[in-house]
């Protein structure tokens, strides 16, 4: 058995696409393309994939991870291309590896994630907002109520907060890829992002919303509903070497895009 | 890719499943409209999940879109909380692959699958913004509204709101229709002109270009033609040849779990058993098969092109599929290897049968089915339902030999002449069979388990084109009685702890009555219905009983007239305009008989001169033999 790490974007109209009828597609993809996918053994046999990190729906992304078992070891350029052949617009394969036997899943190894928000129009705080958001991104406690399984819990956002900045669409460069730019024909050239790097996973994840609305709360400014148009730029890992502990997206084996923090 | 959508990402993420609103699934087709000349918005007027598990749309998507100047997109009825939502933001209705207006398009065809969709049919010409009625619509400016599908072999109650309703199978003259549109929009021919000439068109029934004139009792007199030189009379049209038919070997996969989560592989049309309370039976005939080669190839293309994991054999009775063996041969194999299920829905539970399920099913969690209709023998041979207590007694025994212990039946309350020992033999059947598991499995193998039957009955509902077109159906308050008397025939039996009994809803059965047969009459009441908020009629949560007779009453329209009168054998229908291939005489020679409680002889055996021998295809041409082909499943 191999495993397999690919990854995808998410961009369009699939962008409203649940979990799991993602899923769902992506099985008809591996079959479409007839990959060597490994089955699941008992009386219904089925494919074993696992994403790395639930992308809610509406939200568009260049870096989603789906690891899958194969029976062989495939051809990584061969299996991205076979892949696409049969890929819905939408959803494209950008990159794949193949993993370690015993490598952990996808899911437990995510740590951080870069994010782009735009607003939706009309749903805009006050105009100027962008300067009052860099101010409130500066401070030392960013105090908020992170709602749990267990109930409420106040945290401090700041540093789950690795970088951010708040910049015009055509002037955004990628934090770890400075090759990144941020491409959406539906939006302006010069509409407001707030480009974060934030911590992610399931210890100390930062749902990259949360900061804004907390900073709208500040301002006594009420979000409205789905205010926000979520990108997200790409999901990392973890990694140290003799540099320190460095970030790096989940495909890239050689390291070419890691970001020290 | 197409990035446009007509609705905001606000609409999308504050309504149920987006996703149904946004098109661009896997094998939906897209072209530039420079190419196209006609646009067609094909809707099937329920949910999308119901709607796109309809494999009669997905084979004339197809083979619209395979014309170079023909772009097919579907439509489908928007979920309750987006008709609120595009009705308060007056938001068109919209096609899914374009997302483009359905108000711009040149056809809007509707497939006519149930009668309780018809109040969608309007929601849908509602929120396009077309008029409802054909009358209407006089110029170009929308489009026009064609209907297809089973509940057009009686189009009358929603005769006012149809341009053209297509009698037949879909792949035979839609092409000449559509070069008569172009012609008569390059000419600058009226709307009006466009429609008589389409009636010359073999299958066209342009329902305005007839008069309909009524007795007093409120019976039809007469149905004529308006304009001369039009068809009296409309004929379908059927495939002669399946093999070579258009078949869509790239159907467009939802994203989302359609209630069809599957390919459909269509093996024949047309069934050979005649069960006379059977419409589908009637309408499709006669019989045709298609090649289990041709199949084969099919197969093969299609788990290629939608990568789905489970196939389904489609028919009305797979088991009467002569070439099935080879063709589950081959797809055991095919299908093992690519770990696809296969689903055998209407299989005669037979030693073949049994020895086919093993292979594809888990048995433990499968049942069998008999779609028994009726409890007796006596009413069996009243319906023609040509199964035994012997075939089902041996069938369940074979199967409780295998490892099988659940059990489904279905039978329908409400057949003609039905009486309380009718009813009191479907507890006894149930019995019977739960006996006949203790007498086959012993104790100690039984594993801890026992036998599980369930018996479900719908009601019966008359319907066109069938021998009991001419039968009344029983009132609510009635079937509602024959389903307490069920229960209390199953809860007398030694057995009852092991048998479970469901029944249906009576009040939406009796409104299914009134459209199946009901007349142009009832035009109005279904708008006037569908303005006063029915919608959805056929989901039991929407259905408002109360509303439509209240609206009955309003429009002086007595509703039982459709379904409580015995109709005399001279009555003249409102749908007897068509000919369904199947004749009349037939038909009433088929209801006297089942009167004797007599049964009449399937296609293999013997021909019964139904009339569609006509068309000179399939089990007619065959020759009769004595051959026993097992019950009717
Ligand atoms: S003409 Fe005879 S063989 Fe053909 S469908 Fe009718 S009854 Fe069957």
């Amino acid at each position: 058995m191999v495993k397999v790490r690919l990854k995808f974007s998410k961009r369009g109209p699939v962008r409203f696409i649940g979990h799991l009828d993602l899923m769902r597609y992506f099985q008809k993809v591996n079959r479409r393309a007839e990959i060597d996918i490994k089955y699941s053994e008992g009386f219904s046999p089925h494919q074993v994939l696992s994403f790395a990190e639930p992308l809610s729906v509406g939200a568009t992304s260049d870096g989603e991870y789906l690891d899958l078992q194969m029976n062989s070891e495939p051809d990584v350029k061969a299996l991205i291309d076979q892949m696409n052949s049969v890929m819905n617009e939408g959803v494209e394969i950008l990159d794949a590896c193949i993993l370690d036997e015993n490598s952990e899943k996808a899911m437990t190894l995510v740590d951080a994630a870069e994010w782009i928000m735009t607003f939706r129009e009309g749903k805009e705080p006050q105009a100027g907002w962008e300067d009052k958001l860099r101010a409130y991104m500066d401070k030392d406690n960013l105090p908020a109520i992170k709602k749990t399984k267990r109930g409420e819990a106040e945290i401090n956002m700041k540093p789950l907060i690795f970088k951010a900045e708040v910049v015009a669409k055509k002037n955004l460069v990628g934090f770890s890829d400075p090759e990144y730019r941020f491409i959406d024909n539906n939006l302006d050239d010069n509409i407001s992002c707030i480009h974060l790097f934030v911590s992610s996973g399931s210890a100390d994840h930062l749902k990259p919303g949360m900061v804004v609305e907390n900073f709208m709360r500040e301002c006594g400014e009420e979000m409205q509903p789905n205010a926000i148009r979520l990108h997200r730029v790409d999901t990392f890992l973890k990694g140290e070497d003799e540099k320190g502990t460095y970030e790096v997206p989940m495909t890239d084996t050689e390291g070419k895009h890691k970001i020290y923090l | 890719m197409n990035e446009k959508l007509a609705l905001s990402d606000d609409i999308l993420l504050s309504c149920s499943k987006p996703e149904r609103y946004i098109g661009n699934e896997v094998n939906s087709v897209t072209k530039d409209l420079k190419d196209v000349k006609i646009r067609f918005a094909f809707c099937f007027p329920d949910v999308y999940e119901i709607g796109m598990s309809h494999l009669g749309i997905q084979i004339l998507y197809g083979m619209f879109n395979s014309y170079d100047d023909v772009w097919c997109e579907r439509v489908y009825s928007p979920w309750t909380d987006m008709d609120q939502v595009m009705r308060d933001n007056k938001i068109p209705l919209f096609a899914l692959e374009s997302q483009d207006p359905v108000h711009d398009f040149d056809f809007l065809g509707f497939t006519l699958q149930y009668e309780l969709c018809y109040t969608n049919i309007l929601q849908v010409l509602d929120l396009s913004g077309i008029p409802f009625t054909s009358a209407e619509r006089t110029d170009w400016s929308c489009p026009i509204v064609i209907g297809g599908g089973p509940c057009t072999y009686n189009p009358e109650p929603i005769a006012d709101f149809f341009d053209i309703f297509y009698i037949g199978e879909g792949e035979n003259h839609y092409r000449t229709l559509f070069d008569l549109y172009e012609q008569c929009k390059a000419d600058g021919t009226s709307r009006k002109d466009f429609l008589i000439k389409a009636a010359s068109i073999p299958g066209m029934y342009i329902p305005s270009l007839y008069e309909v004139k009524y007795k007093e009792d409120g019976t039809i007199e007469s149905m004529n033609p308006t304009v001369e030189g039009i068809p009296s009379h409309i004929t379908k049209d059927i495939v002669t040849d399946l093999d070579h038919a258009f078949y869509p070997s790239k159907p467009v996969v939802p994203f989302i779990k359609a209630t069809q989560d599957r390919i459909v592989l269509e093996v024949m049309r047309g069934c050979i058993r005649g069960c006379r309370f059977c419409q589908a039976g009637q309408l499709y005939r006669p019989k045709r098969e298609k090649s289990h080669e041709v199949l084969e190839k099919q197969a093969v293309e299609l788990l290629k092109n939608t990568g789905y994991e489970e196939i389904s054999l489609s028919s009305l009775s797979t088991s009467d599929y002569e070439q099935l063996p080879q063709l589950l041969d081959f797809l055991l194999k095919e299908c093992g290897s690519k770990h696809v299920n296969i689903s055998l829905p209407s299989l005669r539970i037979d030693n073949f049968s049994l020895d086919v399920m093993s292979k594809v099913q888990d048995i433990k969690k499968s049942s069998l089915t008999f779609a028994a209709e009726a409890g007796s023998q006596r009413l069996r041979d009243v319906i023609n339902k040509g199964v035994t207590e012997e075939d089902i007694l041996r069938g369940s025994h074979e199967a409780f030999l295998g490892g099988w212990n659940k059990v489904k039946f279905y039978f329908m309350l409400g057949h003609p002449w039905e009486t309380d020992e009718d009813i009191a033999g479907i507890g006894e059947i149930c019995n019977k069979v739960a006996a006949e598991y203790f007498d086959t499995v012993p104790k100690e193998k039984r594993n801890g388990q026992s036998v599980e039957i369930t018996a479900s009955t719908s009601f019966f509902v008359p319907k066109p084109f069938t021998p009991f077109q001419w039968a009344p159906m029983c009132k609510p308050e009635e079937f509602l009685e024959k389903a307490a008397k069920t229960k209390a025939g199953i809860r007398s039996q030694i057995n009852q702890k092991r048998i479970k009994y469901n029944w249906h809803e009576a009040n939406a059965s009796m409104l299914e009555g009134v459209f199946a047969r009901g007349d142009r009459k009832l035009c109005k009441a279904i708008l006037r219905a569908y303005e006063k908020g029915c919608i959805y009629d056929a989901w039991g949560e929407y259905f408002k009983y109360d509303v439509w007779m209240e609206t009955f009453e309003e429009l002086g329209i007595d509703p039982w007239f459709y379904v409580s009168r015995t109709r005399p054998d001279d009555e003249i229908f409102p749908w007897d305009i068509l000919d369904c291939g199947v004749t009349k005489s037939f038909l009433l020679r088929e209801w006297h008989t089942s009167q004797e409680a007599k049964i009449s002889k399937n296609c293999a055996n013997q021909c019964m001169g139904c009339g569609a021998k006509q068309y000179g295809v399939g089990i007619c041409m065959e020759p009769k033999t004595d051959k026993n082909v097992g019950y009717a499943v």
